[in-house]
């Protein structure tokens, strides 16, 4: 087995790891962690295919990735500044307004 | 409809048959829809009006419609031999073709005739009798309805319509028996006469779909055709009659058909076994007992027969037991009518019994002299009743003749008026009783279908007759009074309007037979109408002759007449009973009187296992069908629901679990499917 | 098939997949969120560590500065800040039992497992076919030529500031709006 085949089989395991966080896990915070972790994953994958194909395109994606995730991570925190504010707990099933 | 056409001579079309039958209609919608719009809120010095209102204009539609039976009878007694309506085509899919055609023949037309007289003189009776109750325009709306009913059943034309009227005319019974509904008692005679009237009903639904599967038509001209055919070829040429009829038809099929009509008839017309509802049956205002349960009503299964006596020839086994049962039914209510007290329930048992001996007449063949006696009867027994409601209305509603007495000097019109019709129904000699009694009693002896046992128990049963409507006259108008001084002191003679439909009446009574059926109902082709037995020739050797039956039978009559007469004529203040008189056991008279406790036994056997049994299928239905089947569905919906609202728990992680499945099964579809 | 690393380096990524993966699960599995945050975090370096052996020095420098050093210095400081008492826990250990349902499990699971089977079954076609031609599209960036420019580094400026530089403004305005999004979204209302 090829190590890129290696990396890219982890990058899809990481990916359902987060995408499993994201929906298993009732903190808030977790679960932006989860988002993170997943596109960590995608990083990954960007990067072994950019090196298999002889490309910079990939790491350029990367780049762009981070930054992306870094901003959306700022915002998500100071979102659930706001939901803190808001409910006091952290957990995710005082969010029910649109339950029944 | 072109070989009948064919056969017939001087047939007429027109319009006349529908408005014989429509009047009434008219009437009853008028009655219906209008008068209580004109009266609404009617105060109590309106009434009247509203009576005579109402009365009139039924009494008017069923008038006019006598007239114009009449004006049938002239055009049919001159030379043509039916009047036919329009035909319309009922239902008609591919091989069932009803149509709703109305013929007045020469059958049709005297019960027509009967039927509009009787009806328009008991509507005017009505005007006076039901003047001071409050449902009296529901009362001739009914009436009205009723005597449509009637009418479509004589002259209509095939068996669907003829069961229609034949439905309709057992719910006017029902309407009109439990016409004072707040009564239970009379609500639940009325349910008895209805649903006896139905168990009779299953055979004519039978015979009808035999017939549909084995003549092939429910037409009832066809039917006589095609049976007399059958008849004459079979008997004349040994043809193959797969040629003329449809395959199925042989002799057994066609004695069950007429078995089953007769038992049609037994719901109808009140014999053994379906008769008891006809005693209870008088509940219901005495007009009503009169025109329903003496004149028209209950002769309905008569006419049925002789309708189809084609086919009745056709069948020496049905009529075999159709003779049995009306000989017998005759007999056995003449012996309840002696112990009855009631003065009604002594008529109604009459009713029974002369019922009993049109069947026997139309079981020997004779169906001329059962229609001739249909037509007496009519007459007279209208008579009686109404006389009977003139009494009852009286003395306040009283009807126990134990409590009657020496009512000639008070009541002398209806005195006068009742003796014609004791005299006609006695038979005795001239009265229009005696005549058509005299021919039964004569075809029982003479045709070959009769029999001397049939003619004794025949003239037992006439001798009966005489003794127990003697007594009915001897109790109520003749000997001491015994009724009460509240009753006294109200005693008064009914009004001109119920006085001149009982002379009307008597009239008929009296001279009603010079309507010599025989000349009238045989026309050139006996195979239109009725089959006329021929009476055998003087010479051939029969235990009595005709002359011999008359003289025989008018002195029977008025030996009995006299009998009743003076043996229950009081001197004292009690009235005899027949314990005394006949000096029979005390048991017997009991049994007598309590009608042979036949109700009784029909409540053991019949009545109480059909309750218990549905009690418990009710219990079971309770248990099995409502816990498990409903129940079940109740959880397995509510379970259901249950699972079904997590999907909308407000809980955003259970939304983004729902959201990947969609994408990945879209991904999935899209990546499989290429192009 | 080329031989783009060698086999020593080769192993090294194996032994460095699977303890990303111990460290992700153990993220999954973590009781507290603190022990989760240090999962992630390992993750970030062990990838970092992955990048670094494939030969994307850039790509891994950033990764540990701004992902591992940035972010989830963030992300402690908020676990910090809004801080879990103890009742809270014990509420938290009650309603856990509610969520794990059996059925919820069955649903996650199901497709999940399909998902992933069909991406390896995706991966392994495409690496086992031989009528596909593998590194058809290729680029220029062997490792020599990498090499020759004169390192990763070298080749990702000259493509970001030469090829790319719109996105790179871009990116660098979306940063900007980012930035004064998140201090707006935290402020703390005054009426």
């Amino acid at each position: 087995m090829n190590a890129f085949f290696q990396i890219q089989l982890l990058s899809a395991f990481l990916f359902f790891v987060g995408l499993l966080v994201v929906l298993l896990k009732r903190n808030i915070i977790i679960v932006l962690m989860g988002i993170e972790l997943m596109l960590n994953a995608i990083n990954l994958s960007f990067v072994v295919f950019s090196k298999q194909n002889y490309q910079i395109e990939g790491q350029l994606g990367v780049l762009f990735i981070i930054v992306i995730a870094a901003a959306e991570s700022a915002i998500g925190l100071s979102i659930l500044i706001n939901f803190y504010r808001n409910f006091g707990v952290t957990k995710t099933s005082v969010a029910n307004t649109l339950k029944g | 409809m072109n070989e009948l056409q064919s056969l017939q001579t001087s047939l007429q079309t027109s319009f006349l048959p529908f408005w014989i039958i429509l009047l009434p209609l008219i009437g009853l919608i008028i009655n219906a829809v209008i008068t209580p719009l004109i009266f609404r809120g009617v105060h109590n010095h309106l009434h009247k009006t509203k009576v005579i209102f109402a009365g009139s204009v039924a009494t008017l539609v069923i008038f006019i419609s006598f007239l114009l039976s009449c004006y049938a009878y002239f055009i049919l007694s001159s030379n043509s031999s039916a009047i036919k309506s329009p035909s319309y085509l009922w239902p008609n899919i591919d091989t069932l073709k009803i149509s709703f055609q109305l013929v007045i023949d020469k059958l049709s037309i005297i019960l027509c005739l009967v039927v509009t007289a009787v009806g328009s003189l008991i509507h005017l009776y009505s005007i006076g009798y039901m003047g001071k109750d409050d449902g009296v325009v529901r009362y001739f709306v009914f009436l009205n309805l009723f005597c449509f009913s009637m009418l479509l059943l004589i002259i209509g034309n095939s068996l669907p319509l003829m069961f229609f009227g034949w439905e309709g005319v057992g719910l006017c019974s029902y309407l009109l028996i439990g016409f004072w509904y707040t009564d239970k008692e009379k609500l639940q005679n009325a349910t008895k006469a209805f649903i006896m009237n139905r168990i009779g009903d299953i055979g004519l639904l039978l015979a009808m779909v035999l017939i549909f599967k084995s003549i092939g038509t429910l037409e009832i001209s066809n039917i006589n055709q095609i049976i007399s055919t059958y008849q004459s070829t079979y008997q004349n040429t040994y043809q193959n009659i797969q040629q003329i009829t449809q395959q199925t038809l042989d002799s057994q099929t066609i004695t069950i058909i007429c078995l089953l009509l007769f038992v049609g008839a037994i719901g109808k017309s009140a014999q053994i076994p379906l008769y008891t509802w006809l005693p209870d049956a008088m509940s219901g205002p005495t007009p009503v007992s009169a025109l329903i349960h003496a004149a028209t009503m209950v002769t309905a299964g008569v006419y049925m027969i002789v309708r189809f006596s084609p086919l009745y020839q056709a069948s020496p086994t049905a009529m075999a037991v159709i003779a049995t049962i009306g000989a017998g039914t005759a007999l056995f209510a003449a012996t309840i009518a002696i112990a009855q007290n009631d003065i009604k329930k002594v008529l109604a048992y009459s009713t029974i019994s002369q019922l009993g001996f049109m069947f026997l007449a139309c079981g020997v063949g004779a169906y001329t002299a059962a229609i001739f006696h249909l037509l007496t009867h009519a007459f007279f027994k209208a008579l009686l009743f109404l006389g009977a409601g003139s009494v009852i209305h009286a003395c306040q509603g009283e009807q126990d003749m134990q409590k009657f007495g020496g009512l000639r000097k008070y009541l002398p019109h209806t005195f006068v008026t009742m003796m014609i019709g004791s005299f006609a129904i006695s038979g005795l000699p001239l009265f229009s009783g005696f005549f058509s009694k005299d021919e039964i009693l004569f075809s029982v002896l003479a045709l070959p279908y009769g029999g001397s046992g049939l003619y004794l128990i025949a003239t037992i049963t006439a001798f009966l007759t005489a003794i127990y409507t003697a007594r009915l006259i001897s109790m109520t108008f003749l000997g001491e009074e015994r009724f009460t001084v509240m009753v006294r002191k109200y005693l008064h003679e009914s009004p001109s309007v119920m006085l001149v439909p009982l002379y009307v009446l008597a009239f008929l009574a009296t001279i009603g037979g010079i309507f010599g059926l025989h000349h009238f109902l045989v026309p050139n082709n006996y195979s239109e109408i009725v089959i006329f037995s021929k009476l055998p020739e003087i010479g051939i050797h029969l235990p009595l002759t005709e002359r011999e039956v008359m003289i025989s039978s008018a002195f029977i009559s008025i030996v009995g007449f006299i009998l009743g007469l003076t043996l229950f004529r009081t001197k004292t203040k009690e009235s005899k009973s027949i314990r005394k008189i006949f000096k029979i056991p005390l048991s017997i008279q009991r049994v007598l009187e309590n009608k042979y406790y036949v109700d009784e036994i029909y409540d053991y056997i019949l009545v109480r296992p059909l309750r218990l049994f549905a009690y418990h299928c009710s219990i079971f239905v309770e248990q099995y069908v409502f816990d498990l089947v409903i129940v079940l569905l109740q959880r397995v919906i509510f379970s259901l629901g249950k699972k079904l609202r997590t999907l909308q728990s407000g809980d955003v992680q259970m939304y983004l679990l729902f959201f990947l499945l969609g994408i990945t099964s879209f991904l999935f579809l899209a990546l499989n499917f290429k192009g | 098939m080329v031989n783009l690393i060698s086999n020593t380096s080769t192993s090294i990524i194996t032994a460095l997949c699977i303890l990303t993966v111990i460290f992700a699960l153990l993220m999954l599995f973590a009781k507290t969120a603190i022990n989760s945050a240090l999962g992630l975090l390992a993750v970030l370096l062990c990838s970092a560590a992955i990048y670094a052996v494939i030969g994307e020095h850039f790509v891994a420098t950033i990764q540990i500065l701004v992902y591992a050093g940035a972010i989830m210095v963030l992300f402690i400081f908020s676990i910090m800040l809004l801080n879990l008492t103890e009742e809270e826990k014990e509420q938290e250990k009650k309603q856990e039992k509610k969520f794990f349902t059996p059925h919820l499990i069955v649903l996650l699971i199901g497709p999940l497992a399909a998902m992933f089977a069909f991406i390896l079954v995706a991966f392994s076609l495409e690496y086992f076919s031989p009528y596909v031609s593998r590194y058809s599209y290729k680029g220029v960036y062997t490792k020599e030529h990498i090499m020759q420019i004169g390192g990763n580094t070298f080749a990702m400026a000259q493509e970001l500031f030469a090829t790319h530089y719109i996105l790179f403004e871009l990116i660098s305005i979306f940063l900007l709006i980012a930035m004064i999004a998140a201090v707006v979204l935290a402020k703390r209302k005054i009426d």
